[in-house]
């Protein structure tokens, strides 16, 4: 297995507090790795360190041979990495339909002039880019709605076109942040099955998450954050047993004391 | 109902000329400039969501462009049309570049200024823009031997150009290039993460904008064939804006209907003398406060024309 995405020494500070500390991280290509951690841990840090939203303090985000650390979100877009956000950030007027299009425009080729004059090249590409949105849209179950706002959409409908809406970069990375928050169950397990059929398509995941039902259901590999620094990293089964993973989420026992 | 209704309005339009009498045509051509300027400002402002409190600038960049280029040089009106709307685009990029850095408040700030300077200039560049007292004389466009010497001839290049700005935009609107300033508008921050280049973007909106603004400032020039700084003051820049607000932002039909609003209406209500700026104000106060989303919600509401608010 090739390593997609390797992280070395990722640290960002906020004035005092160091959010990301010094994470070494791995993705390996074609697998669905997880990662976890109590809250304020940094999981969402360290996902806007991998999208460029902020730039890290120091430390390198490999991905696909390339230091992508410091570079703006939209070239990270272009290299590859594509995500969803914990708090919903789609376009809310803009149609379903428009949400997913606007996601394909770094594979556009039209050009001003050509749109002007609406040569035939625009216009089939225009076509392509709507039937490729629908298709996004057909594989996480939001066929029909497409002419709809996005804010019109249920909760849960939203978190799907947000998936929707990055699947349509085309990234070889997907990064989830808390896909299934909000979901019920039958909504969690659907979720999951959407999952691992995105990656049998060849894309890699990191999701991060707190419904332990989705973590140990579909990561293979899972790594632990805790005050921003990686605790453990290793399978599923691996990390239910770490005596550090469980002292983060329930504290210190008596008999450690 | 669609289609006649677009060739009633088709052959209205065409039809000003043979039957208004001599001060509402000239009042149709000011609305058709008007309409390229808020057509125009709508793209920065509705659709790519940023403010600008500055358009008059382009407006006397494209002005004082094309009015040199046949005065100094004899270029003629059908050329120096589309170099005022290069030029224009370029100072249009200047402006743009501030945007990504500043935003809201302080953007509406730094294009003021911007607006501002480009007034001084105009008024202290004497030997090039004639100072306060502008440039005088500026010749009509002709065509062989015709030359566009009436309101009634002239009203015809107004129409094309203000037509040439509505459709090219609606083009562009809803191309790629629309979609990536609306995902600007609506989220920046998630445009960015899907791979929209929003620097990009949000210069190429004010250039293009400025482009149309240069196009509109030729066309005014050479219309009333006088030009001086008070034409491009800050308060031009505030009717635009306001335009394209009572029309309905983001909407560029709405553009249309701010821009015949905004340039009709206090010439309507001059019979009340005095008191008719003031009435004039409260009116768009009243609109703003019952349409919020401008006269274009209007339209909206009646099925048939639905599909113009698109």
């Amino acid at each position: 297995m090739t390593r997609l995405l390797e992280t070395r020494k990722l640290t960002k500070k906020f004035g005092g507090l160091t959010a990301i500390n010094e994470v070494d991280l791995s993705v390996e290509e074609g697998r669905i790795t997880a990662l976890i951690g109590p809250n304020g841990s940094g999981k969402t840090t360290y996902f806007n360190l991998l999208t460029g939203v902020y730039p890290p303090n120091e430390g390198e985000i490999f991905f696909d041979h390339e230091n992508l650390a410091g570079m703006k979100p939209s070239f990270i877009a272009r290299r590859g990495i594509s995500r969803t956000f914990q708090n919903i950030q789609l376009f809310q007027r803009l149609t379903i339909l428009e949400n997913v299009m606007v996601a394909q425009d770094f594979h556009c080729r039209s050009t001003i002039l050509g749109v002007y004059l609406r040569t035939r090249a625009v216009v089939r590409e225009e076509e392509e880019v709507r039937r490729n949105a629908k298709s996004f849209l057909d594989l996480v179950g939001l066929k029909g709605m497409e002419d709809q706002e996005a804010r019109n959409l249920p909760y849960g409908a939203q978190r799907l076109l947000e998936i929707a809406r990055a699947l349509a970069t085309r990234p070889k990375l997907l990064l989830l942040d808390e896909p299934a928050a909000g979901m019920n169950i039958t909504e969690s397990s659907d979720l999951m099955s959407l999952i691992k059929k995105i990656r049998d398509q060849g894309i890699t995941i990191l999701l991060v998450e707190h419904d332990m039902r989705v973590v140990m259901g579909i990561s293979e590999r899972v790594a632990v954050l805790n005050f921003g620094q990686k605790i453990a990293e290793g399978s599923p089964e691996e990390v239910k047993k770490n005596a550090d993973v469980i002292q983060a989420y329930l504290g210190r026992g008596k008999k450690r004391a | 109902m669609k289609k006649i209704l677009s060739w009633f309005f088709f052959l209205l339009f065409l039809s000003l000329p043979l039957w208004l009498p001599h001060y509402p045509l000239h009042l149709a051509c000011t609305v058709g400039i008007f309409v390229i300027l808020a057509v125009s400002l709508n793209i920065i402002v509705g659709f790519t969501g940023q403010i600008s409190l500055g358009h008059a600038a382009f407006f006397a960049v494209g002005a004082y462009t094309s009015s040199l280029l046949a005065m100094k040089f004899g270029v003629p009106f059908w050329i120096g049309i589309f170099a005022a709307g290069i030029v224009s685009f370029g100072f249009g990029i200047l402006l743009g570049i501030p945007t990504l850095r500043v935003r809201d408040i302080y953007l509406s700030v730094v294009t003021i200024c911007f607006g501002l300077m480009v007034q001084l200039a105009l008024v202290n560049l004497e030997p090039i823009t004639g100072g306060a007292r502008g440039i005088y004389g500026i010749p009509r466009p002709s065509v062989g031997d015709f030359a566009f010497m009436t309101p009634q001839s002239f009203y015809y290049i107004i129409l094309f150009f203000a037509l040439l700005t509505i459709f090219s935009t609606l083009r562009l609107l809803r191309s790629r290039f629309g979609r990536a300033f609306l995902s600007i508008r609506e989220n920046e921050l998630a445009a960015e993460t899907v791979g929209v280049r929003t620097t990009y973007y949000k210069i190429l909106a004010f250039a293009i904008s400025s482009f149309y603004a240069g196009l509109a400032g030729s066309l005014y020039a050479h219309y009333v064939s006088y030009i001086n700084p008070d034409a491009f003051t800050f308060g031009t820049s505030v009717d635009v804006l306001v335009m394209i607000v009572i029309g309905g932002l983001g909407n560029v039909w709405g553009s249309v209907i701010g821009a015949f609003v905004i340039t009709l209406l206090p010439e309507y209500l001059r019979f009340m003398q005095q008191y008719y700026r003031a009435v004039f104000g409260l009116g768009l106060i009243f609109m703003m406060v019952f349409m919020r989303s401008g006269i274009i919600t209007v339209f909206q509401r009646v099925p048939w024309a639905r599909s113009l608010s698109k």
